[in-house]
């Protein structure tokens, strides 16, 4: 149980797919410029995630090494294809926003990344939870480099106005540029957060100095 | 071998599922993709006819413009809704926008469904400007500095109420003659068009007895229209055309030409000014000009017969319209086979100031050019990559260029 809340949760922070991995970079920059287009392809990438990893994973055993890269991205398209269908069908104007970007998940790495590093040699249950952590955990920077891009960059969140704010918005955010300044203070601040402090620890083995001090150095004068 | 005819199968078992998977979500979610689009369509059919509620599409006619998409008529006869799609010189995607026309003929609405131009011309404002007109489109203005966008757009809603007076759908709504003569100025003045087919005027002052003036802004030509309506033409050289309102040529009967000739300045012949030393640049100071009077109205705003110690050529200053409406200029020596000897072009676009990264290598461009006439020249030779419209432009100065010198050199005006 503990493992598989391990699992879960590794994409959020730890191995977070956008921050951490550096991966799916494309869709990041480019559908960020919106909260709404921002969540709308993070949930579409966590389905094709999860879909594709149970699929993958359900199939491990029966495909071939040799034709396992080919095999995953049948797979993989073949889900984003459904979720395009359904989005055209259900979701028109998430569809009309997301445009071409919906149908670029097929090349997204986190999808084939997780497929081949994951699904591909773990059970069924494990690899969907990786799936859900991941698709989340991509969903989760998307929505965070949003905030930042839309409240900021244009005054306002999921298209509502923000009083006061859209008065003093900075536009560079939602342009390309500032896309690429938010993402790299995102995983600067992502770094720094997840870092341990490392205990440094001085010894006078190999030292060229030793015969001289007598270990001395290293001790704090009074 | 075993394992590749697995690798095979497993691949192939893979591709059948996935693609049964794919067939099963289309059959579920095709009739509401397809219900979506209708909605999306009738939604805009809807938004330009007020009081609309169900659209029959008509078929057609053959010889329907390109940009006439679909034709609907409303059941209740209310008017029609004609879907149309253009492109400009400036279109990143198709613009595409409802046209709603009422029974009588007059627009009701415009909604833009796509708009891909690289400038907006007022999306939300300017096709409202149109609501209320007719067939005639009295008072509809192109936008100043989105020009070419605003005239696809301008042609798109002509070919509308083109195709529904063609099918006998409105009755043609009536030209005011202030209508009549500006769609003259484009027509008599052909040197003042832009790439777009659009042209580039400023008012002058006329004399007592004229009503309005427009002197095209490249030097071309002017045009005068008296208080009769009669409409005149005066080229850079001084020859002065009449005509009514519906362009029919009454130089004949006209009675004012010579006052029209007189009442805008001569802009060629003069000896010596910038032309001529631009010219004597290409042929060398020695050479002997004497100003010869072309009879068409072109692009050419100066020409010459130039002597060259013994050897005769003729010389031609052209100012075609090119990138952002700019004017460029041409010169030209040709030789006494009207093939080209020499020519310099100034353009903005060649000096850089738009495109920082912009190279023509000019003189291999020009050296091109060199020994082609009339018969010789083709679009390729003048293409420049990266910059049509310059392109473009210097194809119909030098088109100009070799019709005027075939004026001189047949019709005898090389005096």
């Amino acid at each position: 149980m503990k493992n598989n809340l391990r699992v879960l949760l590794n994409g959020f922070v730890k191995e977070n797919p956008v921050f951490v991995l550096l991966l799916g970079t494309c869709p990041t920059l480019a559908t960020t410029t919106s909260v709404v287009s921002a969540l709308a392809m993070g949930l579409a990438a966590a389905a094709v995630l999860i879909c594709s990893n149970a699929a993958i994973s359900l199939l491990r055993k029966i495909i071939p090494d040799k034709v396992r890269i080919p095999a995953y991205i049948v797979i993989i398209a073949g889900f984003v294809t459904v979720v395009q269908m359904l989005m055209e069908a259900y979701l028109p104007s998430l569809y009309e926003m997301l445009g071409v970007y919906l149908a670029l998940i097929v090349v997204n790495c986190i999808v084939l990344g997780r497929a081949e590093m994951f699904a591909s040699k773990n059970t069924v249950g494990a690899s969907i939870l990786d799936g859900a952590g991941m698709g989340l955990g991509f969903t989760l920077a998307l929505l965070c480099m949003a905030i930042v891009r839309e409240v900021f960059g244009a005054g306002s969140f999921a298209g509502m106005e923000i009083p006061f704010i859209s008065d003093y918005t900075v536009p560079i955010l939602v342009s390309p540029p500032g896309g690429f300044f938010v993402f790299g203070v995102l995983i600067a601040l992502v770094s720094a957060l997840g870092k341990k402090p490392v205990k440094e620890e001085f010894g006078c083995e190999g030292c060229p100095n030793a015969s001289l001090c007598k270990g001395e150095c290293g001790k704090e004068k009074a | 071998m075993k394992n590749g005819i697995k690798s095979v199968l497993v691949l192939t078992s893979i591709c059948l599922i996935t693609t049964l998977l794919v067939a099963l979500t289309n059959h579920f979610t095709a009739p509401v993709i397809e219900k979506n689009k209708a909605d999306a369509a009738n939604k805009s059919l809807i938004q330009v006819l007020e009081g609309a509620k169900n659209f029959d599409k008509l078929e057609k006619p053959a010889d329907t413009p390109e940009s006439v998409q679909d034709i609907y008529m409303e059941t209740s006869g209310l008017g029609f809704a004609v879907t149309v799609s253009v492109t400009s010189s400036y279109s990143k995607s198709p613009m595409l926008y409802t046209v709603g026309v009422s029974s009588n003929g007059m627009i009701t609405g415009i909604v833009i469904t796509n708009y891909g131009e690289t400038k907006d011309f007022g999306k939300d404002t300017y096709p409202q400007t149109y609501v209320g007109m007719d067939s005639a489109l009295n008072g509809a203005e192109l936008v100043s500095g989105v020009t070419y966008s605003s005239a696809a757009f301008r042609q798109g809603v002509e070919d509308v109420f083109a195709v529904l007076i063609k099918m006998n759908l409105i009755q043609a709504g009536e030209k005011s003659e202030e209508q009549k003569i500006k769609e003259l100025l484009d027509k008599l003045i052909p040197g003042a068009l832009n790439d777009s087919g659009t042209g580039s005027f400023k008012d002058f002052t006329v004399p007592d007895w004229g009503a309005a003036g427009y002197e095209a802004s490249n030097g071309t030509g002017y045009i005068l229209v008296s208080k009769d309506g009669t409409v005149y033409t005066v080229n850079p050289f001084g020859k002065v055309k009449a005509y009514d309102t519906d362009g029919k040529d009454i130089t004949d009967t006209a009675q004012n030409l010579t006052d029209a000739a007189g009442a805008v300045p001569k802009l060629s012949g003069q000896k010596e000014n910038a032309d001529t030393k631009a010219l004597k640049k290409l042929t060398g100071d020695t050479a002997m000009f004497t100003a010869a009077v072309i009879d068409t109205v072109s692009t050419v705003t100066n020409a010459f017969v130039i002597d060259n110690e013994g050897e005769r050529l003729y010389g031609f200053v052209c100012r075609p319209i090119g990138y952002n409406n700019g004017t460029m200029t041409v010169y030209g020596i040709l030789d006494s086979e009207g093939k080209i000897k020499e020519i310099k072009i100034s353009e903005i676009i060649l000096y850089s100031q738009h495109y920082d990264d912009y190279e023509l290598n000019e003189e291999a461009y020009t050296e091109g050019l060199k020994g082609k006439d009339g018969s010789t020249l083709s679009e390729e030779d003048t293409l420049i990559s990266g910059a049509t419209i310059s392109g473009n432009a210097v194809n119909k100065a030098l088109k100009d260029m070799f019709g005027a010198y075939e004026d001189i050199t047949k019709g005898g005006n090389g005096n």
